[in-house]
């Protein structure tokens, strides 16, 4: 019972500054905004293969097709590239604010950086799931309203695990130029180039460098595996799910250790 | 110029809380901080020096915020580089030029730092006991702070230094931007914390505030401490020997002129006639510890040397 107090009464910091921290995250404009986009692909998707036709559905769409061509080839690859600016909308102030309107100094004066940077990311972290959660629900019960089909299981899991490491990748990037640029102009702008240049770094031979080259290795090697039964596991494919796991983690890594070397001064 | 070094001057034997030990700044090959050397006691102490001359540097490496490039700086003993947050709540701090969350209400923002610094959430009445304190109108309270004034943002930065009962409190330039009769109100309150056994550790480059509001200075110019101790001290070492006793409070009954006449009594103390005026007595004398100690049994009344004394004693010792 004492030890039990004694913990409750040690994270109400962690607690106190998480909780403020996901409000400022979740009851945001930003965030509102990323919902709205969010629905844009769902809406496109009904619409291309719900409403816009009187054929009955049960004659243009099967569990095979909802899987294969709805779900993964549309759902997750098709409108994957074009939710990836919504992790940069979340996180593009999420150390850079308190930079800017001069409350860094009081902040950080109340705690160890290492423990104010993690309560930062749990809290992203915790909007990005959320984010996931709602877009990955909204759609799977539109389909389930208006099909009666609902994605196998494992086809729906490894779609969510992809779109979700996809944001995790993202929004840890963000946070990492938040960290070091402390400037929210730059930490919208660079993510944001280097997810545009992401697909050309392959052409210039700089592949090692794109984090969709590294996707679209394990995106493929999952499309052969669910729908053509192949399973083309090589080295090559190992290294690339060791990346989209890895890199996130590398980034936060780094980030800590270099946001610790700064001296933090406003003036 | 003459260097006195606080640990050997401090009339008082206690337990330091600060401990500053050959601590250096550098910033690309340029020392801004030069192996400064403190001690500082439970006590209102100061620093004092022109623009740019360190005082805030070295307050930014105190709270752990701006890293040394030599020597090591200690709050209660630990470390402030590698202390973790038990510790840095034991502290409040006001940064110069103070900013804040823009879309937070006053009552938010207090409400936020004070969970940050205890272990509670401060209920409303203790929000609104600290919103009292910064004397904020109470129609703002309520409003986003970007609807503050610059006078009002300053009020709402020291009360939030003060919020969650810190120990240790820094401020940097508390009274920039606050009127001159806010400034008297605020010097006023620091006090009253003081007296609470609250240490306030001031930065400052104006003489007057520092002259109401502290008991120890530290004088510094171009990185380095030039001279530090208490205030009676340097001005009897620089050669000042005028001193004034000055109410500050109205707790006992005890009048300027009863203290005069008990001061008298006094072998050593008075080295001249006192003047016993309505608001202060003014005397000379060669023995102001012996006063000083003489006046910790009367809280109500503060001993300094006679206004004006600092400002010559930081031309002194700054200008040289």
């Amino acid at each position: 019972m004492k030890r039990e107090n004694k913990m409750k009464s040690s994270l109400f910091y962690e607690k106190h500054l998480f909780s403020f921290y996901l409000k400022n995250r979740i009851l945001s404009l930003k965030f509102l905004i990323c919902l709205l986009l969010l629905m844009i692909p769902i809406l496109q998707i009904l619409n291309d293969y719900i409403f816009s036709t009187n054929i009955p559905i049960h004659l243009r769409l099967n569990q095979s097709l909802l899987d294969r061509i709805l779900y993964w080839e549309d759902f997750i690859a098709s409108y994957g590239f074009f939710l990836i600016f919504l992790p940069i909308i979340i996180s593009v102030d999420i150390i850079s604010e308190e930079f800017s309107n001069k409350s860094a100094m009081i902040l950080y004066s109340t705690e160890s950086r290492n423990k104010i940077l993690f309560i930062k990311l749990l809290s992203l972290m915790s909007a990005i799931s959320l984010l996931t959660i709602i877009y990955f629900s909204t759609f799977l019960i539109a389909i389930f309203i208006t099909t009666n089909y609902l994605v196998s299981i494992d086809i729906f899991l490894i779609g969510f695990l992809f779109v979700y490491l996809e944001f995790i990748f993202i929004a840890s990037l963000t946070f990492m130029i938040s960290a070091l640029t402390r400037n929210v102009i730059s930490s919208f702008f660079l993510p944001f180039l280097y997810l545009i240049l992401n697909p050309f770094l392959e052409v210039l031979e700089l592949g090692l460098l794109s984090y969709y080259s590294y996707k679209m290795k394990v995106f493929n090697f999952f499309r052969y595996m669910f729908f053509q039964e192949i399973i083309i596991f090589s080295n090559i494919t190992a290294i690339c799910i060791i990346a989209i796991f890895g890199l996130p983690i590398m980034i936060i890594l780094i980030t800590f250790y270099t946001f610790n070397q700064f001296d933090i001064r406003v003036d | 110029m003459r260097n006195k070094d606080l640990s050997n001057l401090m009339s008082l034997t206690k337990e330091p809380i600060i401990k500053i030990q050959g601590l250096t700044k550098e910033y690309y090959n340029k020392v801004v901080i030069d192996n400064v050397n403190l001690e500082i006691q439970d006590s209102c102490f100061a620093f004092l020096g022109p623009n740019g001359a360190g005082k805030t540097t070295i307050m930014l490496m105190l709270l752990g915020l701006v890293k040394p490039s030599n020597g090591t700086a200690s709050i209660f003993g630990t470390d402030m580089l590698k202390s973790l947050g038990k510790m840095r709540r034991r502290i409040g701090f006001l940064p110069e030029n103070v900013g804040f969350y823009p879309n937070l209400t006053g009552r938010k923002f207090l409400k936020l730092i004070s969970g940050l610094r205890s272990k509670v959430l401060g209920g409303d009445n203790q929000i609104e006991s600290y919103l009292e304190w910064s004397g904020i109108d109470r129609s703002y309270w309520d409003k986003t702070i970007k609807t503050y004034s610059r006078g009002m943002q300053q009020r709402l930065g020291i009360a939030q230094a003060f919020a969650g009962d810190p120990k240790i409190v820094f401020l940097d330039e508390p009274l920039s931007n606050i009127d001159p009769l806010g400034r008297e109100e605020f010097i006023q309150k620091i006090r009253m914390k003081r007296e609470e056994g609250v240490t306030v550790i001031i930065s400052s480059h104006i003489v007057l505030e520092i002259e109401q509001i502290a008991d120890y200075i530290a004088f510094i110019d171009n990185g380095k401490i030039k001279a530090s101790d208490k205030i009676y001290n340097l001005a009897q070492f620089y050669g000042f020997d005028e001193y004034e006793i000055t109410r500050i409070d109205h707790n006992e009954s005890m009048t300027l002129k009863e203290l005069n006449e008990l001061l008298s009594t006094e072998k050593d103390i008075f080295s001249d006639v006192s003047k016993a005026l309505r608001e202060k007595i003014i005397f000379r004398t060669d023995n102001p510890e012996k006063v000083d100690k003489i006046l910790l049994n009367y809280k109500d009344f503060k001993f300094t040397p006679i206004s004006g004394t600092l400002n010559k004693l930081y031309k002194k010792i700054i200008k040289g």
